[in-house]
């Protein structure tokens, strides 16, 4: 790239907020497991929305790409940029929080602010803010409503979509729209915040969003529910939700062997139940702490037992032991990550097919690989499953990968024949691509439209999402 | 052979505590209260004791408000097989609660007395000690494990930099350290049957004690707020800064 125009975003972010060494790029050019490793003539990191502007119209100028990059924990490669040419932002430095409203219960912070921290300023100012995932820790609220990120939270307060109130965004020449008033109620025509969630970088680049705040919930119960079948969660799950109108906000299960792998791997943890198949994380959030609704919960799913829903269920009693709970549930990915290889599929499916998804893709996984193992878990309330498939203990890694496209072609074939999703929650970016192309084409042209009228010189993010 | 276990209802360790206001002490209205978690050690260990067959019976007191009567529940649905609450409503210390605990074993005839070796809130480590004192007992602080043989207990316990192995002979004080073990969840079905154990309601008076403090608490603050560091740019830099701001060399 020419010196000169490198010359001239340096001189709008400074020296110090531009990184031009290919070493010292490489915590934003490669993604965390290591799959995705790209390259980029640099990556530059505005303080302002205003800097990003004039970085947008200089790139605009001399039709240069842009990848931008919250915490750099994407899954399907769309934060990663892949070309000497293109340049890497990092909206990490954009990251202040503009206003806490406790009227309006919404907070209006930059993209680039790590999500753990948006939930503790929340916290801080006797506020809740319900999104919540494994990556929270490194994640960014940016990065949340590029891809409209789901999580643990989905099942009661809904996806990112749902928390957006407002976005500011700047186009690719430069121009800023704002659009951050806290408004529940806005009909003035195309929804253009809705655009932007989703769209992972490919439409202009999300620089600060105001988001729905809730009161904070003063007590928790979580517990563990030991379960024979899937299809026995999702009754317990109905019962549950008809009986107690205490909010239930997660319900999440696990297969056998996603918690015999984190027992393994991750230190101080251990198995609730002695012997189980399936095991349920639910937890309900309280505005108040009460005998009485803590008995109805108890009384609610001590009858599961009864009804013969559920075999066994444990009920935590302090805030530790429900965090060491979540712990078995969160640490399902790093515990995989040391089995060796693993094929992932991030799917959902209609919630009365569940089952039959479950136990169909189990075959395919078999029947292709007879070792395999197959990690499930997933927040099964909304449908969406994270289907992981394991190398078998003494395999060659790669010799596994090997099987890659063809094992997630005929689960995503599965998928696609129950009316699911072949990416529930986390994007498209360049993984599913493929899919994309071959089971939505008629919303694919479409999106091509918006996409085309919206960034004409094709340098927002390109090749995500799309194939030029 | 009987067991006791004195528990303490404390705030939840999770919990962010803030002073009040008037610094007269930390805020509790509102706040999620749990077993002390040296305690729920101890209850688990005793739990442990009684599946191996080494005890009998599980007997859990906590001092304290009524809701105290929760954490006694938690116990109980945890493994316990009855409890004792001494209902008061006064802020406890550890000589009094001790002369308590005395009291009570000495209605009980317990051959053990397993206690957290401190609470969370006031984090006095004495209860034990004084108990273990007052009733004349072997005492075995600080137990990361415990061997039993024939009246005899085998303990190891946590001390500054290494691990101490003692013999005491029953009957014996066990105050618990955070390694003896991980305590259990309870599970629902003794949650359930936890509903239908007994707990005695007694009053301090009813052993002759007298509740009155004998500390008078003056003055809680906060720790002070640790200030955001700097990066300096050379070595002569910092040798100075250490030197004539910090004063340290």
């Amino acid at each position: 790239m020419k010196k000169e125009i490198l010359n001239k975003i340096q001189k709008v972010v400074g020296k110090s907020n531009i990184i031009l060494q290919e070493d010292d790029m490489h915590n934003y050019l490669t993604e965390w497991r290591g799959v995705y490793s790209g390259k980029a003539a640099a990556v530059i990191k505005p303080k302002s929305t205003n800097e990003v502007s004039r970085v947008l119209k200089i790139a605009y100028e001399y039709n240069i790409p842009i990848i931008t990059q919250g915490g750099n924990t994407g899954l399907v490669g769309g934060q990663i940029p892949f070309d000497k040419n293109h340049l890497l932002l990092s909206l990490e430095k954009l990251n202040k929080v503009r206003e806490v409203n406790n009227i309006d219960r919404s907070i209006t912070a930059e993209a680039g602010i790590k999500l753990s921290e948006l939930q503790n300023i929340c916290m801080k100012n006797n506020l809740f803010f319900p999104l919540s995932l494994a990556s929270e820790g490194s994640c960014t609220i940016g990065g949340n409503i590029a891809t409209n990120a789901g999580g643990v939270g989905v099942l009661y307060y809904g996806n990112t979509r749902e928390l957006v109130l407002g976005l500011e965004v700047v186009l690719p020449d430069g121009k800023i729209i704002n659009n951050l008033q806290a408004l529940v109620k806005d009909n003035t025509g195309y929804s253009i915040k809705n655009l932007f969630i989703g769209s992972e970088g490919t439409l202009g680049v999300i620089t600060a969003a105001t988001v729905k705040a809730f009161p904070q919930p003063k007590e928790k119960y979580t517990a563990f529910l030991k379960i024979n079948s899937p299809n026995k969660s999702i009754k317990a799950l109905r019962i549950i939700q008809e009986s107690i109108s205490t909010p239930l906000t997660a319900f999440e299960l696990m297969n056998n062997r996603s918690i015999q792998f984190v027992i393994r791997h991750i230190p101080k943890t251990f198995a609730p139940f002695s012997k189980f198949k399936w095991m349920v994380l639910v937890e309900f959030s309280s505005l108040e702490s009460s005998d009485l609704e803590k008995e109805r919960i108890e009384k609610t799913l001590n009858g599961l037992i009864d009804l013969g829903l559920v075999e066994d269920a444990v009920l935590s009693n302090s805030k530790s032991q429900s965090k060491n709970m979540w712990k078995l549930r969160e640490s399902i990915s790093e515990a995989q990550k040391k089995e060796g290889g693993s094929i992932k599929n991030d799917i959902s499916v209609p919630i009365k097919f569940i089952n039959k998804f479950i136990h169909d893709a189990t075959s395919i996984s078999k029947k292709n690989i007879p070792d395999s193992r197959c990690v499930i878990f997933g927040h099964i309330g909304d449908g969406n499953i994270h289907f992981n498939i394991s190398q078998p203990p003494k395999a060659e890694k790669q010799e596994f990968l090997k099987k890659e496209n063809h094992l997630r072609k005929k689960i995503v074939e599965l998928t696609m024949s129950l009316d699911g999703s072949f990416s529930a929650e986390h994007g498209i970016g360049l993984a599913r691509k493929g899919d994309l192309k071959k089971y939505k084409k008629d919303k694919l042209i479409l999106m091509k439209g918006i996409k085309e009228s919206i960034d004409k010189k094709n340098i927002m993010n390109p090749g995500k999402i799309f194939d030029y | 052979m009987k067991v006791l276990v004195p528990i303490k209802r404390v705030v939840d360790y999770n919990v962010k505590i803030r002073v009040k206001s008037d610094n007269s002490g930390v805020e509790l209205s509102n706040i999620k209260m749990s077993m002390n978690p040296f305690d729920e050690i101890a209850v688990e260990e005793a739990i442990r004791l009684k599946e191996a067959g080494t005890v009998s019976e599980i007997i859990v007191i906590s001092i304290g408000p009524q809701q105290a009567q929760e954490t006694i529940r938690t116990a109980l649905a945890m493994g316990a097989d009855r409890g004792i609450l001494i209902k008061t409503d006064e802020l406890v210390e550890p000589l009094n609660v001790a002369k308590l605990i005395k009291g009570v074993s000495e209605e009980e005839n317990p051959e053990i007395i397993i206690l957290g070796k401190q609470a969370i809130d006031d984090d006095s480590n004495q209860t034990g000690q004084m108990l273990a004192a007052l009733l004349g007992w072997s005492q075995g602080t600080f137990a990361s494990e415990l061997k039993f043989s024939d009246g005899k207990i085998n303990v190891i316990r946590e001390i500054d930099g290494g691990l101490q192995t003692i013999d005491i002979k029953l009957p014996s004080i066990i105050t618990t350290d955070l390694r003896l073990n991980e305590p259990r969840y309870a599970s629902l079905p003794n949650i359930m049957k936890a509903k239908k154990k007994p707990i005695d309601e007694k009053s301090p008076e009813d052993y002759n004690i007298q509740i009155s403090p004998m500390l008078e608490i003056l003055k809680v603050s906060e720790p002070a707020q640790r200030e955001a560091g700097i990066k300096v740019e050379t070595v002569e830099e910092l040798v100075d800064k250490l030197k004539n701001e910090a004063g340290v060399i």
